[in-house]
């Protein structure tokens, strides 16, 4: 990364190989189409080239990275959406369901929180997909690690209560 | 073993495999807690950048590669951003006087600068934090910007007599205008450092500079204004760093959404 302040083009093409699938990962969701990820990896290699002075040394890379990334998608899913007001959809457009993954494979892990608030769905995906620390998630959606760690017992307690509603439905008379 | 210590447990591993012994004992007889980490466990296949868009990307980048300079410090530009509300109250100060700090007594005095210069620095480490992204948050941006009015007007309520004024309003609001049009050049000062970095919560970064901007304004009111009615420095003096605040957040957001 300091290489890349420093104007190396080697080390700004390795980082753009080593981030990229990430950030694809993180732009990546059962409701978005790929183009409208492969848009937002764009605009977030814009944005952190633009950004790229902000970052500093020795401070974790990855925080900075996701901070900026996550003000990509939130402005992407503004914009899409401010269009999609203006817009009458076609029907079937938005059909998620024909986008979710086959019943063989059985639901994803984004399939399986989505019943859970933004918030908390966003720390948990940072942490337990995308690896990150509490602190670096904390770091990342700008806020305290006592926060972050709040909503993933949140998030956990709600998963809990869906499972248990799972397990009653199927277990009950049909 | 608690669900709730086994929670704790498996909170910053991202992979089953990671989960400590202790955690695994619990997890294996337990319904609820088995459930969850089976839930966490699962991995969705993701799908890579496309070769072409990654070259698209690596071309662009090739294109505008110069060397930058990293961004100074947190502590430099906190330090920049209380020089610069320090100085917008001291030209203040030239042009008006110091009849207020004259009429200030020392429970008064030590008790209001105080609070003051301890929520100063809270502001100015805070904006200087919103420059750079992914910054570490001690405290959150929201207890500062609404914890420093209910703190200030916790000292002028209790340190200051409360008595009717037959000029309310009419001194008043030349208090209000003195305190706004000192904040309004510390705000603007404030904004131009800002740009320098790359904010991402622009009505954040507002509400933080409108309020730093406007304390400058307020310790300009309480070193120049004599009169120490409660009501006249919780209505005006108060009231000019609320405003500030308010305006500062207001500019933020008109800003971030011209910026998208």
């Amino acid at each position: 990364m300091e290489s890349y302040q420093h104007g190396d083009q080697a080390a700004a093409h390795a980082l753009v190989d080593l981030l990229s699938g990430r950030l694809c990962a993180f732009f990546s969701s059962p409701m978005g189409s790929r183009a409208q990820a492969d848009d937002m990896l764009q605009e977030a290699w814009l944005r952190l080239h633009q950004a790229r002075h902000t970052y500093r040394p020795g401070e974790p890379v990855l925080p900075w990275m996701y901070a900026i990334a996550r003000r990509v998608r939130v402005d992407h899913y503004r914009k899409r959406r401010r269009i999609e007001l203006r817009e009458v959809a076609p029907e079937g457009l938005d059909n998620v369901a024909g986008q979710a993954s086959p019943a063989s494979e059985g639901p994803t892990f984004v399939e399986l929180i989505a019943p859970l608030p933004e918030s908390q769905r966003e720390v948990l995906t940072l942490l337990k997909v995308h690896g990150l620390s509490i602190e670096e998630v904390a770091r990342a959606t700008a806020t305290t690690a006592g926060a972050v760690k709040q909503k993933v017992h949140r998030a956990y307690d709600r998963l809990r209560a869906l499972l248990a509603g799972a397990e009653t439905a199927a277990g009950g008379p049909s | 073993m608690t669900c709730r210590e086994v929670e704790s447990l498996i909170l910053p591993y991202a992979r089953a495999a990671e989960i400590p012994p202790e955690a695994a004992a619990h997890i294996a007889g337990c319904a609820s807690c088995g459930g969850l980490a089976r839930m966490l466990a699962k991995r969705d296949a993701a799908a890579g950048p496309s070769p072409a868009g990654l070259a698209r990307i690596k071309a662009e980048i090739a294109g505008g590669l110069k060397p930058v300079k990293p961004l100074a410090p947190a502590s430099v530009l906190a330090g920049a951003y209380l020089l610069i509300a320090a100085l917008g109250a001291a030209a203040g100060v030239f042009e008006l006087g110091t009849a207020g700090w004259h009429a200030l007594g020392g429970t008064q005095a030590s008790a209001v600068f105080l609070a003051l210069a301890v929520s100063s620095v809270a502001l100015a480490v805070l904006l200087a934090r919103q420059m750079a992204p992914g910054s570490r948050v001690l405290v959150p941006a929201p207890w500062i910007v609404l914890g420093f009015p209910v703190v200030m007007g916790a000292i002028f309520a209790t340190l200051f007599r409360a008595q009717p004024e037959a000029l309310f309003v009419a001194t008043g609001l030349t208090c209000l205008r003195i305190g706004l049009e000192c904040a309004l050049p510390v705000a603007a000062v404030c904004w131009l450092v800002l740009r320098r970095g790359a904010v991402l919560g622009e009505r954040t970064a507002g509400a933080l500079a409108g309020a730093l901007a406007g304390l400058s304004g307020l310790l300009l009111l309480e070193i120049f204004c004599p009169n120490l009615n409660a009501y006249h420095v919780l209505a005006w003096h108060l009231g000019a760093a609320v405003v500030s605040t308010a305006a500062g957040m207001a500019a933020g957001m008109a800003a971030g959404r011209i910026g998208r």
